[in-house]
């Protein structure tokens, strides 16, 4: 409401500019979240050129602590930590992708259907949900990954199977109330298309905690994987890849610079993908409309 | 009757502080509440009527900035601080809100929350005489059955009977000054009937004066004595409740009344102002209504009119005196 | 004013319905929600009667306004009329169609004669719609392309009285006044025959309320519309309405000619109701004689026996527990009361 009155001529630009400012500040978390992620990206893609090392070969002694040769030192077969926390970037971050998008798609459009149809479908759909809520998440992605075998690619797909319903429940939720808002009634009354109303008046007001949900998601993925990796279901050793090193690091105290780098790498991957979710919460929340 | 001043406000200006600077959202506003009178300040969302009486409270953020003077019982409320001026707010001076649900505690018995609003400013009394006040006081706004009353929680009670708790904590202290903002608006209208009849009783028995915070003219017509039409932040007609209802000086109020449909005479076509209140971001120049007025003059675009006496009221209208004469209502005959 | 959609009003209605028949009819019109039960799955309590058994006509060009106090059920039963909730039982019958029971699509399609104005238009406006996308939606209904939706939307907002400019903002760039002529113009998009309004102006500022009500009543005249008008306020009510029905606890107590029921109520409840309206006009209102009902209208979930009016009604003798008064008419009014106010008019 308040922009309506064009703001007298000499004003104006003086107006726009602190409100560039406003924002850039409110924003700079989601710009600087941004870099890093894009930094992960380019590492995961170009790491064989930037390692000092080859992930897998015994470039030094065993269990060295950081020093000019070896800036994050080296692990208990004598390679090098940087090196391969570089290279299990594309080991770690595409994993982390795919079950975000795959889980949460899978979720939303299942959550949806619930929402919008109700009745049996509903009924089906938050059942599911519920026995695959009722288990603990790594109890039963350990499960499904020893059923289908070790490897990423199955630990991805338990990861997926855990993750859905989180993404079901928030978006039926979210639908069903978007649906008894009354411009959706109204719409419903003015003689809209019943797919139409799902698709332009309810999905556009539903989907942003699912967005919000799954960039603040990233960084768990990130863990439930290295979790896996840590009990062996996840990549096989001796892939790089960041929860398996956690996992060899974190059995001797005294050696912390084994898992330090990447645990770091985490740290860095999930603030990042937070900041951003705050952001695009802040965005597109509705009630943030001005 | 004294007419002695319970609270006199002069020049009262109160600017918020927004992204874009502070704007003023009240611009200079003058009344006088007596003891056992009814005031009522008149506005549409966004006049500033609620804000008015809030900074009275001393309800607004600490950033906003107030100025002018109101002097309630001879003390300045404006430029005080802290505790001092705390105690008199809550004791000799009370606050009934639109909505009586968020008013109230929900995890609190109705009992307790009266109590503690004898309490608060009362300390050394007995626990058992707390009692038999609050109970006194949920008898005195007709809540049937106070004693059993008394343990329940605000979700066990209507809508009404949740207003008449929220005034029976409002007289608890027995102030000199209610402020009631908005007292019925939530509530239905043959409940409504009841709550206005509840505070005109406790305005006659208690001798307090009341300022009457509304949209609605017709409770105002049945309520107060004397009535300020506010428009934009400012006041720009104030008089009599006859006056101003059958002789209104300021464009502005002959819309609103024209506006109205009414309960009884002839059925005409409504009187359409026209246009949108302006937002306090954009004032107009000169007249803050001359966009929407019938009658603007182009001195209305320039000049802003101050309040001044037109006959027995006030009105802000550079052309009160030269309008054309005020048509008598059907509804008089 | 000729029809702006292509459409053509003066067509007789469908060739079922009696020449003379009401363009909107509800009969026995039941909704009921299911009462709580208890933790256990026990103790079930008696379902809620949020709609008990009303009938009214609306004829064509006609206003029927729907007074009541909040919990009455005047909103559940917009709802009912808009198929928006299931239906107990009852039926509604729009131009010889009876609008309960039909498919999805079928209803859909009856929808081109029914349309609504909710009363909160910053909720009733899809946020992240322009006015001319929300303004021609309906006319999907009626296979119009683009391009012809697009100039639909130019003469809806003219007729409502807006600039062509508005079709390209936003709801939160409009007043509440523009939105809710913006919601009226939704509503008249595919020239319906009947309007539900449901409190179309209660959301609004005084000072716009009246550039509404005015629209709504030319709308009328111009376009033969019958309008449904729900609402709290009886002076509004008096204003644009012909006949008035009178809701309390989920029944109709009394519909009357608007002049007989403003000035000669036969109902208490109407009448206090009537003497509840503060006037404003100083010097009557503190005149007048006034009727302050005690309590509170009892819980739908638990109604009194007989009349329900009864536990608040200054004239209840033994017999309104005892038996429920039926609406009767007599002559052109009707109401549900053992003693009415006024004597009888002659049939």
């Amino acid at each position: 409401m308040t922009a309506m009155g064009t703001p007298q001529n000499n004003n104006w630009a003086k107006a726009l500019m602190s409100h560039l400012r406003r924002d850039f500040w409110s924003a700079l978390p989601a710009y600087i979240g941004g870099l890093v992620v894009l930094f992960w990206i380019v590492v995961a893609l170009t790491a064989p050129l930037w390692a000092p090392y080859s992930p897998l070969d015994m470039v030094g002694a065993r269990l060295q602590p950081p020093s000019a040769d070896h800036y994050f030192g080296t692990d208990g077969l004598g390679r090098d930590v940087l090196s391969r926390t570089l290279y299990g970037a594309a080991q770690s971050l595409p994993i982390a992708v795919v079950v975000v998008v795959v889980g949460a798609t899978v979720g939303a459009v299942l959550g949806a259907a619930a929402g919008f149809l109700g009745g049996w479908t509903n009924t089906i759909v938050m059942r599911l949900v519920d026995v695959t809520l009722s288990f603990p998440p790594m109890l039963l992605a350990m499960a499904v990954a020893v059923a289908l075998g070790p490897g990423l690619k199955t630990a991805a797909v338990a990861m997926i199977i855990v993750w859905w319903p989180l993404y079901a429940r928030l978006m039926q939720s979210q639908v069903i109330s978007v649906k008894q808002m009354d411009h959706v009634e109204a719409a419903v009354s003015s003689g809209v298309r019943r797919f139409r109303i799902l698709w332009r008046y309810i999905l556009p007001l539903s989907w942003t905690p699912i967005l919000i949900n799954a960039t603040m998601d990233f960084g768990q993925v990130v863990l439930l994987a290295a979790a896996l990796s840590f009990i062996g279901l996840g990549a096989a050793p001796p892939t790089p890849e960041w929860g398996q090193m956690i996992s060899e690091g974190a059995v001797n105290f005294y050696t912390w610079w084994i898992a330090a780098a990447p645990g770091l790498a985490i740290l860095s991957v999930v603030l990042a993908l937070n900041f951003i979710g705050d952001r695009v919460r802040d965005v597109l929340d509705p009630r943030s409309t001005t | 009757m004294t007419s002695e001043n319970l609270l006199d406000v002069r020049d009262l200006t109160i600017a918020f502080r927004t992204p874009r600077g502070y704007v003023e959202a009240v611009r200079g506003v003058d009344f006088v509440i007596r003891r056992g009178e009814v005031m009522s300040l008149v506005g549409e969302s966004g006049s500033g009527k609620s804000v008015t009486m809030r900074a009275l409270m001393g309800l607004l953020p600490e950033t906003t900035r107030i100025s002018g003077s109101a002097r309630f019982l001879g003390q300045e409320l404006i430029q005080k601080s802290g505790r001092g001026v705390h105690g008199l707010r809550g004791a000799r001076m009370s606050m009934i809100f639109q909505d009586p649900m968020t008013a109230l505690n929900p995890v609190m018995a109705i009992g307790a929350q009266v109590a503690e609003a004898i309490r608060i400013h009362n300390r050394s009394i007995s626990r058992q005489e707390v009692r038999d006040r609050a109970v006194k006081l949920l008898r005195d706004v007709a809540i049937p059955f106070p004693e059993q009353r008394f343990d329940q929680y605000p979700h066990q009670f209507s809508g009404g009977m949740r207003q008449r708790v929220v005034i029976a904590m409002a007289i608890a202290n027995r102030p000199d000054l209610i402020i009631a903002d908005e007292p019925t608006t939530a509530l239905d209208v043959t409940v409504q009937a009841q709550i206005l009849e509840l505070l005109r009783n406790l305005c006659a028995e208690y001798h307090v004066g009341l300022a009457l915070i509304t949209h609605d003219l017709g409770v105002v017509a049945g309520m107060a004595q004397s009535i300020s039409v506010m428009y934009a932040g400012a006041i720009v007609e104030r008089g009599s409740v006859e006056e101003v209802f059958y002789n209104p000086s300021h464009p502005y109020t002959r819309g609103l009344l024209g506006a109205l449909p009414h309960l009884t005479g002839r059925i005409e076509r409504l009187v359409d102002i026209g246009g949108n209140p302006p937002t306090i971001f954009a004032l107009p120049e000169g007249c803050a209504f001359s966009p929407r007025c019938a009658f603007v003059q182009p001195r209305c675009r320039v000049e802003r009119p101050l309040l001044r006496q037109v006959r027995s009221a006030y009105a802000a209208c550079h052309f009160a005196e030269t309008l054309p004469a005020y048509p008598v209502q059907e509804m008089q005959a | 004013m000729t029809d702006l959609s292509g459409t053509d009003l003066t067509q007789p209605p469908s060739p079922d319905a009696q020449p003379d028949a009401p363009l909107l009819s509800v009969r026995r019109l039941v909704k009921e929600y299911p009462g709580a039960s208890g933790f256990w799955g026990t103790g079930r309590q008696n379902p809620i009667r949020a709609v008990a058994d009303v009938s009214f006509d609306i004829h064509r060009g006609e206003t029927l306004g729907l007074v009541g106090e909040s919990g009455c059920g005047k909103s559940t039963l917009a709802k009912c009329i808009l198929g928006l909730v299931d239906v107990t039982s009852g039926d509604v019958t729009l131009d010889g169609v009876n609008l309960v029971g039909l498919a999805e699509e079928d209803m859909r399609l009856q929808r081109r004669k029914l349309q609504v104005v909710f009363q909160d238009p910053s909720a009733s406006l899809h946020p992240r719609m322009r006015v001319a996308e929300i303004v021609s939606e309906p006319l999907r209904l009626l296979g119009m392309s683009g391009a012809q939706r697009m100039a639909r939307a130019r003469e809806l907002i003219t007729l409502v009285r807006l600039n062509q400019e508005h079709l390209e903002r936003f709801p939160h760039q409009l007043s509440g006044g523009q939105r809710q002529r913006v919601g009226i113009a939704r509503a008249l998009a595919v020239s319906p025959r009947v309007i539900l309004l449901d409190e179309p102006v209660s959301a609004l500022d005084v000072s716009i309320q009246a550039g509404v009500l005015n629209l709504l009543g030319d709308l009328q005249q111009t376009l033969q519309l019958s309008y449904l008008f729900v609402a709290h306020n009886l002076s509004t009510v008096r204003h644009v309405c012909q006949r008035v029905a009178v809701m309390y606890l989920g029944k109709i107590v009394e519909v009357a000619p608007r002049d007989e029921l403003f000035s000669r109520p036969r109902h208490p409840y109407t009448h206090a109701l009537l003497s509840a309206v503060p006037l404003p006009d100083p010097k009557r209102d503190r005149a007048r004689e006034r009727i302050v009902l005690q309590g509170d209208p009892p819980s739908p979930a638990n109604p009194p026996n007989g009349c329900y009016f009864r536990t608040r009604c200054w004239k209840a003798t033994e017999i309104c527990a005892k038996s429920e008064p039926q609406l009767v008419r007599h002559g052109d009014v009707s109401y549900a009361c053992h003693h009415p106010l006024v004597d009888e008019v002659g049939d």
